[in-house]
C-alpha cells in the first residue's frame, strides 16, 4: 500500500512537472515549423504576399475564405467597403457573440495590408489574430461579444481603423470595453504591451497572463509634438488603435521592438537584421532566419496572453473599470489648457503693464532728463592698444647714444 | 575675465553667438528629434528621404544648428528695425545687439535645462512644453527691459522705450508662446 501511495506521488509529480514544464515552454527549434503560428504566417506571405493598401479586394476574400476554414465554415466574415483616396479598402470582420451576453463587447484587430511582403508587419498579427478567434469560437465560456477585425490600409494613416469606427454608433462605442491591437508582434527584441502610459488593472491582468510580456515603459520615446495625436507624439501610436483610444475606448496595443537600442527612440531591435519594419526586408524569410524559434514563441505568447484574459474571471470587471482609469487626453495631453492658463496669466501682465506705464508718465513729468551715456563695453586704455616708446622695450638694441654721437658729448 | 570681456567686443561678439547657437540646439533638440524622426518614419513609407538610426539625430542636430544660425542673424537685424521704428537713436546699437543676443542664449539655455524634465513623463512634455518657454519668455524680457533701461534711458526717455517694448514683446510673446 505504502508503496502504491509513493508510485502514485512520484508519478503526480512528475506529471505535475512535465504539465507545466509544457505551459510554459518555448518552442523548441525542431518542432516550431509545425506550429499553428509558423504555417499561419508563412501562408498569408506565401499566398497573399501583394497587401498593399489600395489593391486587396482579393486579399479581403482570401482571408475571408481562411475565416472559415478555420472554423470549419460555422463563422462568414463580413467584408467592410470604405473609400481610400481614388480607390477602396477593404476591412474584414467577424463577430462571436458571448455565450450569454451581457450587452457588451470588445474588439481584437490586426492590420493584414503592408508595405512589400510584411511578414513582421503585420502577417505575425494577423496570424495571432486568427488563433485567437478560432480558439475564443470553440471556446464554451465566452463572457462577452468578441469583434474580430482584420483592418486594410494603415499604413496608409490607419484609415481602415478609422473608418471602421466611423460605421459604428455612439451606442457601439460605449458598448465597447477594450480595443486589442496586434502589430507587429514577432520581428522585435522584447514584446510589449502598452495600455495607458501608467499603471492600470487591465495591463496587470494581460501582463499576468505570460512572462514573455512586458509594458512598455511609460515616458520612453516620447517627442513633443503638439496637437499630434495624443498632444506628443511617440511610434507606439501609429497604429490601428490610435482612432479607437481618441474616442474613449480603453486600448491594449501588443507590438515587439525595444527602447535600448537608441538612446533617443524606439527601434524594432538591435540588431540591424530584424530592425526591417516598412521595408522590402520585412520578409518571411528573413524572419524564418534571424528569428527562428522566437517568432512563434512571440506569438504564441500574444496569442495565450489574450485569450487567457478575455477568458479570465475578472475580465469584464476589470474591462469596464479601465474606462475610469485611461488618462484624461482632454486636460492632461492637450496643450490647449496650458496654453489658457498662460493667456491668463498673460493677461495680467498685460494689465500690470499698462498701470506701470502710466507709473512712468508721472515720473517723467516729476523726474530728471540726465544723460545717459552708460555702455556694458568698457573704452579700452590706450596702453593696451598703442605702445608707447618709453614702455616699449627695443628687443635689446643698444641706446641711441651708444650708436650716433652727438655735438654736445663731441666737446 | 569678465573685465577681459569688456573691453574687447569683438571677442565677445563671436563668443556670444557662438554660445547662441549651442543655447538654441540645447533648448530645441527634443522638438527637431521628434519631427526628424516622424519624417524617418514617413520616408521609410513614402521613399522619399533615407535617414535612420544615427542620422537621424544628426539630422535634427544640424537642422537645429542651422535654424540657430538664422534667427542670430535674424535678431539683430529686427532689433535694429524696433529701435528705428520706436524712433530710438540715442542707444549704441552694436552693444544692444549684443545684449540682445545674450538674453536669448540665456532664455534658450535655461529653457533647454527645464526641457530636460519633460523627459520624465508624458505628462510634463505636453504642459512643461507650453509653459517652460512662457515662463522663461517673461522672465528674460523682464530682465531685459531692467538691464537696458539701467544702461541707458533716464525717466524721460523710457516712457517711449516702455511702451514699445511691451508691445513687441507681447506680441512676440502672444504669438510665439501661447497661440
Amino acid at each position: 500500500m505504502k508503496k502504491a501511495v509513493l508510485f502514485a506521488i512520484v508519478i503526480s509529480i512528475v506529471l505535475t512537472c512535465s504539465i507545466t514544464t509544457a505551459a510554459f515552454a518555448e518552442t523548441s527549434a525542431a518542432d516550431y515549423k509545425s506550429s499553428q503560428a509558423y504555417t499561419l504566417v508563412k501562408e498569408i506571405c506565401d499566398e497573399i504576399p501583394d497587401r498593399q493598401a489600395g489593391k486587396n479586394e482579393q486579399t479581403a476574400i482570401w482571408l475571408q475564405n481562411k475565416i472559415g476554414e478555420l472554423t470549419d465554415g460555422g463563422i462568414t466574415a463580413e467584408v467592410q467597403r470604405f473609400t481610400l483616396v481614388d480607390t477602396f479598402g477593404y476591412n474584414v470582420s467577424v463577430l462571436l457573440p458571448a455565450k450569454v451576453s451581457c450587452g457588451k463587447q470588445i474588439i481584437i484587430g490586426a492590420h493584414y495590408d503592408a508595405e512589400g511582403q510584411g511578414a513582421g508587419d503585420n502577417a505575425a498579427g494577423v496570424a495571432a489574430a486568427l488563433m485567437i478567434m478560432q480558439r475564443l469560437y470553440k471556446s464554451d465560456v465566452l463572457p462577452i461579444d468578441v469583434r474580430f477585425v482584420l483592418f486594410d490600409a494603415e499604413e496608409s494613416g490607419f484609415v481602415g481603423s478609422q473608418s471602421f469606427l466611423a460605421a459604428m454608433t455612439q451606442t457601439d462605442i460605449d458598448n465597447t470595453l477594450v480595443m486589442f491591437n496586434l502589430d507587429s508582434i514577432a520581428n522585435g527584441d522584447n514584446l510589449y504591451l502598452w495600455c495607458e502610459n501608467k499603471r492600470t488593472d487591465l495591463a496587470e491582468l494581460i501582463t499576468s497572463k505570460s512572462d514573455m510580456l512586458r509594458e512598455k515603459p511609460y515616458a520612453k520615446g516620447t517627442f513633443n509634438l503638439a496637437n499630434y495625436y495624443y498632444g506628443y507624439t511617440e511610434i507606439p501610436q501609429n497604429s490601428d488603435h490610435t482612432p479607437f483610444r481618441l474616442a474613449g475606448i480603453p486600448t491594449a496595443l501588443f507590438f515587439s521592438g525595444t527602447y535600448d537600442a537608441k538612446p533617443w527612440n524606439y527601434a524594432e531591435s538591435k540588431d540591424p537584421n530584424k530592425n526591417v519594419m516598412n521595408s522590402a526586408q520585412d520578409t518571411f524569410d528573413n524572419l524564418d532566419k534571424y528569428n527562428g524559434a522566437q517568432f512563434v514563441d512571440k506569438i504564441n505568447a500574444v496569442v495565450n496572453s489574450v485569450e487567457q484574459t478575455v477568458l479570465d474571471d475578472e475580465f469584464v470587471t476589470v474591462a469596464v473599470n479601465q474606462r475610469a482609469q485611461l488618462v484624461n487626453l482632454k486636460v492632461w495631453y492637450q496643450p490647449w489648457w496650458a496654453r489658457l492658463v498662460c493667456a491668463v496669466v498673460f493677461a495680467i501682465l498685460v494689465v500690470l503693464a499698462v498701470l506701470y506705464y502710466r507709473k512712468l508718465q508721472k515720473n517723467a513729468i516729476l523726474g530728471t532728463a540726465e544723460v545717459k551715456n552708460n555702455s556694458v563695453f568698457s573704452t579700452p586704455q590706450a596702453e593696451n592698444i598703442f605702445a608707447f616708446g618709453d614702455k616699449k622695450t627695443d628687443g635689446g638694441n643698444p641706446p641711441a647714444e651708444d650708436v650716433f654721437t652727438f655735438d654736445d658729448k663731441k666737446k | 575675465m569678465f573685465n577681459k570681456l569688456r573691453a574687447n567686443y569683438n571677442l565677445s561678439n563671436v563668443l556670444v553667438r557662438i554660445a547662441f547657437v549651442l543655447a538654441f540646439v540645447f533648448c530645441n533638440w527634443q522638438r527637431f528629434l521628434g519631427v526628424a524622426y516622424n519624417m524617418s518614419f514617413q520616408s521609410i513609407t513614402g521613399g522619399t528621404l533615407d535617414i535612420s538610426g544615427v542620422g537621424v539625430l544628426l539630422l535634427s542636430l544640424s537642422s537645429a544648428a542651422l535654424m540657430g544660425a538664422v534667427l542670430m542673424l535674424l535678431i539683430p537685424f529686427l532689433s535694429d528695425v524696433f529701435l528705428n521704428l520706436a524712433k530710438i537713436h540715442s542707444v549704441p546699437r552694436a552693444e544692444y545687439r549684443l545684449l540682445l543676443l545674450l538674453f536669448f542664449t540665456i532664455g534658450f539655455f535655461a529653457n533647454g535645462l527645464l526641457n530636460l524634465i519633460n523627459l520624465a513623463t508624458p505628462l510634463l512634455l505636453v504642459w512643461g512644453g507650453v509653459l517652460f518657454p512662457f515662463v522663461v519668455s517673461v522672465c528674460c524680457c523682464f530682465a531685459f527691459y531692467r538691464v537696458t533701461v539701467r544702461l541707458y534711458f533716464n525717466d524721460v526717455t523710457v516712457v517711449n522705450y516702455f511702451k514699445y517694448y511691451v508691445v513687441v514683446s507681447a506680441a512676440l510673446i502672444f504669438f510665439l508662446e501661447i497661440l
